[in-house]
């Protein structure tokens, strides 16, 4: 990929951090830096896409280490699970026999499991070693039916916002718009619309906790990109009438591309939260502009709130005052925040790594005006803030999971490998569970008494 | 505070009690150079010795009186002193333990003037001691089974007067039939880290731990606690009881040799060995090993990590009340909800355990509960796999006997690894039933088939 191309991408119009210092796409500082690569980015993006074959063209430290270990979830095929690398070995790389191995896998991967697409990922050493990845790929394409895309983003090109970009780029000039959709179904409540998401991985199976709500609406997914989305389905996505970008900054460039391309009006919004979950599907019905799908919604909202009311209402009464430290990455922190509020929680501090102004603002005005933020922090700092606060839990990613542990303290986990759907309004029954099964477990008192003997 | 819930079906159908004479054998496997002798037709004990077989994969000696219609009818002596003679002269065992059957109590054999009188008349076998145990199948299980042998095996070896001598470094050690070889290990391993040395009652960690020794087969046990340890219990500085079922054979054990004794319930949970270890260092005045620490440590680090994957499950338990009574508290302590509990027969430890209500029955009992209670995981022996089967539900192997898994006898529960052990199995057990919602397919999505792909 060339320069000039990776500096237009990381100039992007529609993203706040363009204007600040702090861009999020900047380069990472050495020494003092956590989070992926460009090529863990494009992966993400791409990797739910379920019925590609991803080859990953490099060393198996690429595939090797991060193959089968998202949480995110297909209704159907299973293909994009498999680790495919051309694995390269130390002849390969000196002797420069990469492109032919990759010719090779390519027709492999086609031969064997009949895919509807095949996405070749570059990698660092193939892209500093100068391969071709665009002429491989076209000269496999010759040889075989399905689409061979080659999805250039090394790891050193940049951060895995970029290689967000670089992905979601792609499927924009080269997949959507070249399929005409399915004839609408029969839906008895009306007339059907189509949509498409940007940005929902289907984590633990989260956007099964979303389609219901929209399938009541008349609401058609046209394409996910991505999460538990078919490639046909990516080939349909600008006839959509509208388009959300679910909690993410980093393919906003998808949203602003297919505008311009499609005229597809769209919005930022987020599935966490009471708040935004009804933020959102209201935006639909604004977007779309039809009036019986703005009852319809109304209709729908009433419905689930009234449900959801019922079934918070012995875990309110258990999380009442309980104080929570929120330090979020992907997710954005505002919507987990006012998830919590609704829960009758008090937040005394929340993460805001990679929240823009406008959000922190945002996540002021929920926590009032003495509320800390904490920026890119370091894990002895995040427990000082949660002693001093007297937090009762944390809620953070992953990483910081055996943090909290290590300081006997009850956490929830919020981010990429979370093993619970806390989207929608089953999702927030589930936040509530999760928060009292940690909360209440027995076993705090345990690992927090003394050693009898001493 | 249970609520016993009484067995009022007249059948059977998948029966989870076994027999007393099996367990008392079980007890008397854990003495050394031993024989267990059933009083019984000959089927009673073939199946006792398959069924063992199958569960430690280790020939298990076993021999029967061979009760026949004769005998049956007009008294079997006869046959108690053929038995005890064949077994004296060809074996030479230290110890035969018999057992009676269903059949030879109901005839009213009275075993206890059997052996005593051939003892009187056959002197030159003094040198193998014989211990009787009435142990009917129509009353209790193998637990009371289990505890009787131990209870006979004091009440005929340990002398009423006092020892002449101490050894200020040793530990009695009875163990009820809930802890495997596995377990014993670990036991012995904690009290010869504080510099004691433990005699454990019966021990099977050194005849049922699936040892290859030197020489081939042995008609006999191959190990296990001697008569003579026992002979001398009074000699020691303490005694350490695990398992309520053994309560009997504790107080006679006090009776007979008024030593420190401290009865645990269990050893499966923090609490219950945070206390064994506190003992065990008050006693030895030493300090705790560096490594016990550690594994204290460790335990608590398990605890945490596993809190969210084992908090809030449910479970259906059957199984023998000492076993219920441990389970109930580990489970109670990692915050696993216990619906259903079956145990084979009343005992009187099981109103104690702290939940709603204990069952009494088999292992359709447990079905029908755990399907009703939609539990997310059962506990039991073998036999309740085809019922974890039919809920899709995952099985921790627990009991006697488990014939379709190696190495369930050198699996530890107790102590903070053996805890710690458990904790990752049943999360890994219960791994796949975290992950995700159900698979949800919306009725508007597109058929594949009618996208219209431009060429």
């Amino acid at each position: 990929m060339r320069k000039s191309e990776i500096k237009e991408l990381q100039d992007e119009p529609a993203c706040e951090h363009n204007k600040k210092s702090k861009s999020g796409c900047a380069p990472a500082t050495p020494g003092a830096t956590a989070g992926g690569c460009c090529f863990d980015g494009a992966q993400i993006t791409l990797l739910p896409i379920t019925d590609v074959a991803h080859i990953v063209h490099g060393p198996v430290g690429c595939a090797g280490s991060s193959w089968d270990k998202r949480g995110t979830q297909s209704s159907g095929p299973e293909l994009f699970r498999l680790g495919f690398t051309t694995d390269l070995n130390e002849q390969d790389v000196i002797m420069g026999r990469g492109e032919k191995r990759l010719y090779h896998s390519i027709l492999q991967a086609a031969k064997k499991h009949s895919p509807e697409a095949i996405f070749v990922y570059n990698t660092c050493v193939p892209a500093m070693e100068g391969d071709d990845i665009e002429a491989v790929c076209r000269m496999a394409q010759l040889k075989i039916t399905p689409p061979v895309i080659a999805i250039d983003a090394a790891g050193f090109y940049g951060n895995k916002n970029l290689g967000n970009r670089i992905a979601g780029e792609l499927m924009v000039d080269k997949v959507v718009g070249t399929a005409t959709p399915a004839p609408k179904p029969e839906f008895s409540g009306g007339k059907i619309h189509d949509i498409a998401l940007v940005g929902e991985y289907n984590i633990a199976g989260e956007l099964w906790h979303i389609l219901p709500l929209l399938d009541k609406l008349g609401l058609r997914v046209l394409a996910n990109l991505s999460g538990d989305c078919r490639f046909k389905e990516l080939q349909t996505m600008h006839h959509a009438e509208a388009l959300m970008l679910v909690c993410s900054r980093a393919q906003i460039n998808v949203a602003r591309k297919l505008e311009q391309k499609y005229q597809i009006p769209w919005f930022e919004g987020s599935f966490y939260g009471i708040r935004d979950i009804c933020d959102a599907l209201r935006q639909f019905a604004t977007l779309i502009d039809d009036p019986d799908l703005t009852q319809r919604t109304e209709l729908l909202i009433a419905q689930e709130l009234a449900w959801l009311d019922l079934e918070l209402a012995p875990y309110r009464e258990q999380l009442q005052g309980k104080k929570a430290l929120l330090y979020t990455g992907g997710v954005k922190s505002w919507s987990i925040v006012s998830a919590l509020q609704d829960l009758g929680m008090k937040v005394v501090a929340s993460g805001t790594r990679k929240s823009t102004e406008e959000d922190k603002a945002r996540i002021r005005e929920l926590m009032g005006a003495d509320a800390i933020l904490l920026d890119e922090t370091s894990p002895r700092n995040l427990l000082d803030v949660a002693y001093q606060y007297k937090a009762d839990v944390m809620i953070a990613g992953g990483r910081n999971m055996y943090t909290a542990y290590k300081a006997r303290m009850p956490f929830v986990e919020v981010n990429q490998e979370r093993e619970h759907a806390f989207a929608g309004f089953k999702g927030m029954v589930t936040l509530a569970q999760q928060l009292c099964l940690t909360l209440e477990s027995p076993v705090w008192q345990q690992a927090r008494s003394a050693v009898p003997w001493q | 505070m249970a609520q016993i819930i009484p067995n009022k079906k007249p059948l059977a159908e998948q029966p989870l009690k076994v027999g007393q004479p099996l367990g008392a054998a079980l007890a008397f496997l854990g003495m050394d150079k031993a024989m267990p002798l059933m009083h019984a037709a000959q089927g009673c004990s073939a199946f006792a010795k398959v069924f063992l077989i199958q569960h430690f994969h280790e020939p298990i000696p076993m021999q029967s009186t061979a009760m026949d219609p004769i005998s049956t009818v007009m008294g079997s002596d006869e046959n108690l002193t053929q038995a005890f003679t064949n077994i004296c002269q060809s074996h030479h065992p230290k110890l035969i333990g018999l057992l009676t059957s269903g059949l030879t109590e109901a005839q009213g054999a009275d075993i206890e003037q059997s052996v005593r009188l051939f003892k009187q008349e056959h002197s030159k076998f003094k040198n193998t001691a014989i211990v009787p145990v009435n142990t009917p199948d129509f009353y209790g299980s193998l637990e009371s089974g289990y505890a009787g042998a131990v209870e006979a095996m004091i009440s005929h070896l340990v002398p009423t007067k006092a020892p002449s001598s101490a050894r200020r470094k040793r530990i009695n050690i009875l163990v009820s039939h809930m802890l495997t070889p596995g377990d014993i290990e670990q036991l012995k391993s904690y009290v010869e880290a504080f510099g004691l040395t433990p005699i454990v009652i019966p021990d099977a960690s050194l005849s049922l731990d699936g040892h290859l020794a030197e020489q081939d087969f042995n008609a006999l046990s191959q190990g296990g606690a001697t008569v003579e340890q026992i002979k001398t219990a009074g000699q020691a500085l303490a005694t350490i009881v695990i398992g309520r079922s053994l309560e009997r054979a504790a107080n006679l054990l006090i009776e007979r040799t008024q030593i420190p004794t401290e009865i645990f319930p269990h050893l499966h949970t923090l609490e219950t060995v945070d206390k064994l270890i506190k003992l065990l260092h008050e006693l030895s005045g030493r300090k705790v090993p560096a490594n016990i620490e550690r594994a204290r440590g460790q335990l608590c680090d398990a605890l945490i990590d596993t809190h969210t994957q084992l908090g809030g499950k449910t479970a259906a338990l059957a199984m023998e009340a000492d076993h219920l009574t441990a389970f109930t508290a580990l489970f109670q302590s990692i915050n696993i909800k216990l619906p259903v509990l079956v145990a084979p027969c009343n005992q009187p430890q099981l109103a104690s355990i702290p939940v709603e209500q204990v069952k009494i029955g088999d292992l359709q009992d447990l079905q029908e509960l755990a399907m009703e209670a939609e539990v997310d995981l059962l506990l039991g022996n073998s036999h309740a796999n085809a019922i974890a089967k039919k809920m899709g539900i995952p099985l921790l192997r627990i009991g006697i006997p488990i014939h379709d898994q190696f190495g369930c006898f050198a699996k530890c529960n107790i102590g903070y690894s053996g805890i710690r052990d458990t904790l990752f199995e049943l999360s890994n057990l219960l791994r796949h039933e975290v992950h995700s919602i159900p698979v949800y397919h919306s009725p508007l999505k597109q058929e594949l088939t009618q996208i219209q792909v431009e060429a």
